[in-house]
């Protein structure tokens, strides 16, 4: 058992150039690991050894792999898990099986006999009962039709004046959004845990920018992008968490025609425990075309080293 | 249509985090012979250095989110998911005496490099020369601890047992390794032969 004295704010300086080459044991490798996750300090010194230790990669001569190696690599490559969704089966109820196929069909078939006898006997006293009511029914129809035509004269004012609201909703709600961004952005901006995520343009286009401002522990962001392709109405971007290679779905954005637009992120997990965020767009207009990645930001994990 | 070969390896990196397997191909293509290489010569056999090569690639598709390039070139991520791979399989294989020789780090620093004809190559080729030239500075003690750890896969307390030598010593041994190993491939960048 090593002596734990890191466990008291100490750092395992004699550990981590040996960690860098993959020369620890068992125990201290995952030791030093533990440390790692909150000692930003240690994983850039880290980061320096390993810099170092893979050229010593390099003093190998160079043997090219076998040609068959390649599609073989390839082929086994693990199919991804895709985008966690909910599983709605769960809610479908089952239907109870048992002892069916022993004696419940003989019983439903001798029920369905007796019911369908005394239904033809029903069926004849119901159909005089039918003559006396449709005589009846075409006095209260006409009725009707007089009640209905005046209906029809009030619906049509009645349906103005819902237009009108429906109108004013909208623009009060679009409002309301804007007003809540504004209100998440100014508090972002001013409060001094915040912490900038700059996304980076995955492809050629570098005029395509996008930055998150994380705040509140990583419980709250909001993603900002500037100069991106107006989205169109019914294929917005799409904006992704990633954590071990499974994304989540972390909200719809819409660019309007200037190229710009906001989204608050509410993830199920503080941002800072997510690998990455991914900005992404369906290929042409249509939602199961594949999807082009557009903007990306690995996210360090506890948040920026200040 | 993507052209993989226009794009860095950190692009390909985070493609390949985004599911992308042509961009994992790339990082095939550009990568298996280092990966490959080191495999063979730590492992000692073709075959289950092909099974690690092919192993390494299958990391690099599930663990490429984890990459973060602040912390260093993807080069050196790459390289690094590699040996831990290969340091795996050499443990769980029980380190067989066949692939604990250790006069083969010996010839390694002492090696001449073979003239390889691309530019590419050319460029390796320097560089191999240079990090052989850093580890044939060494003093032997200290060579013998990194060749021991980095290419035959011994934990330091291992190597402490075999070399009936006291664990601080080795780690000693080390610590000064690398230093003086980074201290002379950096001093080499910032001053080309």
């Amino acid at each position: 058992m090593l002596p734990s004295r890191f466990d008291y704010g100490g750092h395992p300086e004699d550990l981590l150039e040996g960690y860098a080459i993959d020369a620890l044991d068992p125990e201290e490798e995952n030791q030093v690991e533990t440390h790692l996750e909150s000692c930003a300090e240690c994983r850039d010194r880290v980061n320096e050894w390993q810099s170092a230790a893979y050229l010593l990669a390099l003093a190998v001569e160079p043997q090219e792999a076998p040609a068959r190696l390649k599609a073989r690599t390839l082929a086994a490559l693990p199919t991804r898990q895709p985008v966690a969704r909910p599983d709605y089966r769960r809610f479908v109820p089952r239907l109870p099986a048992w002892g069916l196929r022993k004696w419940a069909l003989p019983v439903a078939a001798a029920v369905l006999l007796a019911l369908l006898g005394s239904s033809m006997f029903l069926n004849m006293r119901i159909s005089s009962q039918v003559d006396q009511m449709v005589s009846q029914n075409s006095t209260v129809t006409a009725q009707l039709g007089q009640a209905i035509a005046q209906n029809e004269r009030l619906a049509t004012a009645n349906s103005g004046l819902q237009n009108r609201l429906v109108e004013s909703e909208g623009m009060g709600s679009g409002m309301m959004n804007d007003i809540r961004k504004i209100r998440t952005l100014s508090f972002l901006t001013a409060h001094p845990d915040t912490q900038p995520l700059v996304m980076r343009p995955a492809g050629r286009n570098d005029e395509q920018q996008g930055v998150i401002l994380v705040g509140d522990g990583g419980q709250q962001a909001l993603l900002m992008v500037t100069n991106m392709v107006e989205s169109a109405g019914t294929n917005p971007y799409q904006v992704w968490l990633v954590k071990d290679g499974i994304r989540e779905l972390a909200g719809q954005l819409k660019v309007d025609a200037t190229g710009w637009g906001t989204l608050n992120l509410t993830p199920e997990q503080p941002v800072f425990k997510y690998d990455s965020v991914n900005l992404t767009m369906a290929e042409g207009n249509a939602s199961n075309n594949p999807e082009r990645l557009v903007l990306t930001s690995n996210i360090p994990a506890g948040g920026l080293v200040r | 249509m993507v052209e993989y070969q226009g794009l860095d390896d950190r692009q390909l990196i985070e493609r390949t985090a985004w599911g992308d397997k042509g961009a994992l191909e790339e990082l095939y293509d550009r990568h298996s012979t280092a990966i490959f290489s080191l495999a063979r010569y730590m492992l000692r056999h073709e075959a289950v250095a092909e099974e690690a090569t092919q192993e390494v690639f299958i990391n690099i598709w599930l663990r490429a989110s984890s990459y973060r390039p602040e912390r260093g070139e993807p080069r050196a991520w790459l390289m690094s998911v590699a040996h831990h791979k290969v340091i795996d399989i050499i443990r769980a294989q029980k380190r067989t005496a066949a692939a604990s020789d250790p006069e083969d780090y010996e010839t390694l620093a002492a090696m001449p490099s073979k003239d390889r004809g691309t530019e590419e190559e050319a460029h390796l080729n320097m560089e191999r020369a240079r990090v052989r030239q850093a580890l044939a500075k060494l003093p032997e003690a200290q060579r013998e601890v990194i060749a021991l750890a980095y290419f035959r896969g011994l934990s330091q307390s291992e190597i402490a047992a075999r070399l009936n030598q006291p664990l601080g010593t080795v780690k000693t041994r080390v610590r000064l390794a690398m230093q003086k190993l980074r201290a002379e491939l950096e001093e080499d960048v910032t001053e080309p032969i």
